[in-house]
């Protein structure tokens, strides 16, 4: 495929998952610069495997599996840093809400979500926030797709403790 | 709260999105990054294929194409000279490691630099130049690319600009021009603490960097600039108050201005210690903006606020 084709499926696959791998690494990493910085850097690394001729038979969980591991990989950096400093940051969001009621209540969700385990989060994420069907979910966690049920159920009933305090 | 609320819960974060300006600036960064790194030198280079999310640092690759360029530098400076403005304005956009890198650092900042005519113009251009230095290094290390080798080229040259345009700076402020020597020191801090930041956080977020040099030679300089420019600051204060001879007293609160924030989270301990006794003592209203602006920064840098 030459350039401007693959310029084309680049730009059109920013636009229709952009936003959602935002989200993703907004939530992963809580910050939003660093989240634009990640956001970029899967699209970049997304580019390079269009480039490279890698057919894409599932662009979605191609572009998740690389926010996934970039985020894996910035955990284990953080390692060593205080992991207090994260929550104690709070959260930037990127764009304010249509006002400030559904801002905040944007902010205390993701304080909420945040403060969950990083696998609780993730797979509330994309089933709820995403839309993500069980079985997909499990191909990108390569687990089954009984595991993501259960992991979905628990993760659903410590959020629903969280809420009630 | 039963199932049905917590799910209205999570919908909520469906709102967030990126904001219109990160989306479109992305975009361009985005679309900028695949036409520096087309397709059809994916096919000429062959091996540059990476598993997902692998990290995208390869000093080999880099580092061969470096060698492949450096040799070649003399023929590509032909080239641009024979083609002219459309391959010497591509290479505006170029990063080390590029193929027309050696045309944007060799021929063209040099063809600027031969219009700098004076030395608060040759000043101003070297740190604008050292600003480019470390825009690259910025941009490679957001790709993991800022390998040692590419560091310590970008430390060679960014040493070199960072010496002419404090060295110009100076003669400038002795001929009499304090007002670019203050703004170019102003501009130069601004460039060199907000890239502290910027690096050190790239250096510890994206595999593949080894910036830890860069860094430090970075700092020393904003560290250096900013005793230059208390220094310099000072002196200003101090000749203003000898000709102004007590006769204006209005007080100017230096801290409250927003201008030049170097926003860089940056602000190493000695930084700060070093500079607390500065006292910036405007006690006097400075009409001409650059002073002004000169004396904001050197306040705002200086006490690490």
């Amino acid at each position: 495929m030459n350039q401007e084709a693959l310029e084309k499926i680049f730009l059109q696959s920013f636009d229709a998952y952009g936003d959602a791998i935002f989200r993703f690494c907004l939530v992963k990493v809580s910050n939003r610069e660093l989240a634009e910085d990640f956001t970029q850097e899967v699209f970049m690394r997304y580019w390079q495997a269009l480039r490279d001729g890698k057919v894409m038979t599932n662009t979605r969980s191609f572009l998740y599996t690389i926010a996934n591991n970039l985020a894996k990989d910035w955990y284990k950096k953080r390692k060593s840093e205080s992991l207090d400093a994260r929550m104690d940051g709070g959260f930037e969001l990127a764009d304010p809400g249509p006002s400030p009621h559904i801002d905040a209540e944007y902010r205390e969700a993701l304080l909420k979500i945040t403060d969950m385990d990083d696998e609780d989060r993730e797979i509330l994420m994309l089933r709820h926030v995403e839309g993500w069907e069980p079985k997909d979910i499990a191909e990108m966690l390569n687990v089954s797709a009984n595991v993501v049920s259960v992991r979905l159920n628990r993760a659903m009933s410590r959020l629903q403790e969280k809420l009630q305090i | 709260m039963n199932e049905k609320n917590t799910n209205e819960y999570l919908e909520k974060l469906k709102g967030i999105k990126l904001s219109d300006s990160s989306r479109t600036r992305m975009k361009e960064t985005l679309l900028t990054y695949a036409r520096f790194h087309t397709v059809e030198d994916a096919v000429r280079v062959g091996e540059d294929s990476r598993s997902i999310g692998e990290a995208s640092g390869d000093a080999s690759f880099i580092s061969q194409l470096f060698t492949l360029r450096l040799q070649h530098m003399a023929i590509a400076l032909l080239i641009a000279l024979m083609i002219g403005g459309g391959t010497t304005y591509a290479a505006e956009g170029a990063l080390p490691g590029d193929f027309l890198y050696p045309v944007k650092v060799e021929f063209n900042e040099n063809v600027e630099s031969a219009f700098a005519f004076t030395n608060s113009s040759e000043a101003k251009l070297q740190a604008d130049l050292a600003k480019e230095r470390l825009m690259e290094a910025e941009q490679l290390a957001t790709k993991g690319e800022l390998s040692a080798e590419v560091s310590s080229d970008i430390r060679a040259r960014l040493s070199e600009h960072y010496t002419e345009a404090t060295d110009l700076s100076n003669k400038a402020e002795i001929e009499g021009d304090v007002e670019t020597a203050a703004a170019v020191r102003a501009s130069l801090l601004t460039t060199l603490r907000a890239s502290v930041g910027v690096l050190t956080n790239l250096d510890a977020t994206v595999d593949g960097n080894e910036s830890t040099s860069l860094v430090n030679d970075v700092r020393t300089y904003a560290d250096a600039t900013a005793d230059a420019q208390a220094t310099a600051t000072a002196k200003i204060n101090t000749d203003f108050k000898i000709k102004a001879g007590g006769l204006l007293d209005a007080s100017v609160d230096v801290n409250s201005d927003g201008e030049n924030d170097t926003s860089t989270d940056e602000r190493t301990s000695s930084t700060s210690d070093t500079r607390n006794d500065v006292q910036i003592d405007a006690d006097a209203t400075i009409d001409t903006g650059v002073i002004d602006a000169s004396t904001s920064v050197g306040a705002k840098g200086s006490l690490g606020l």
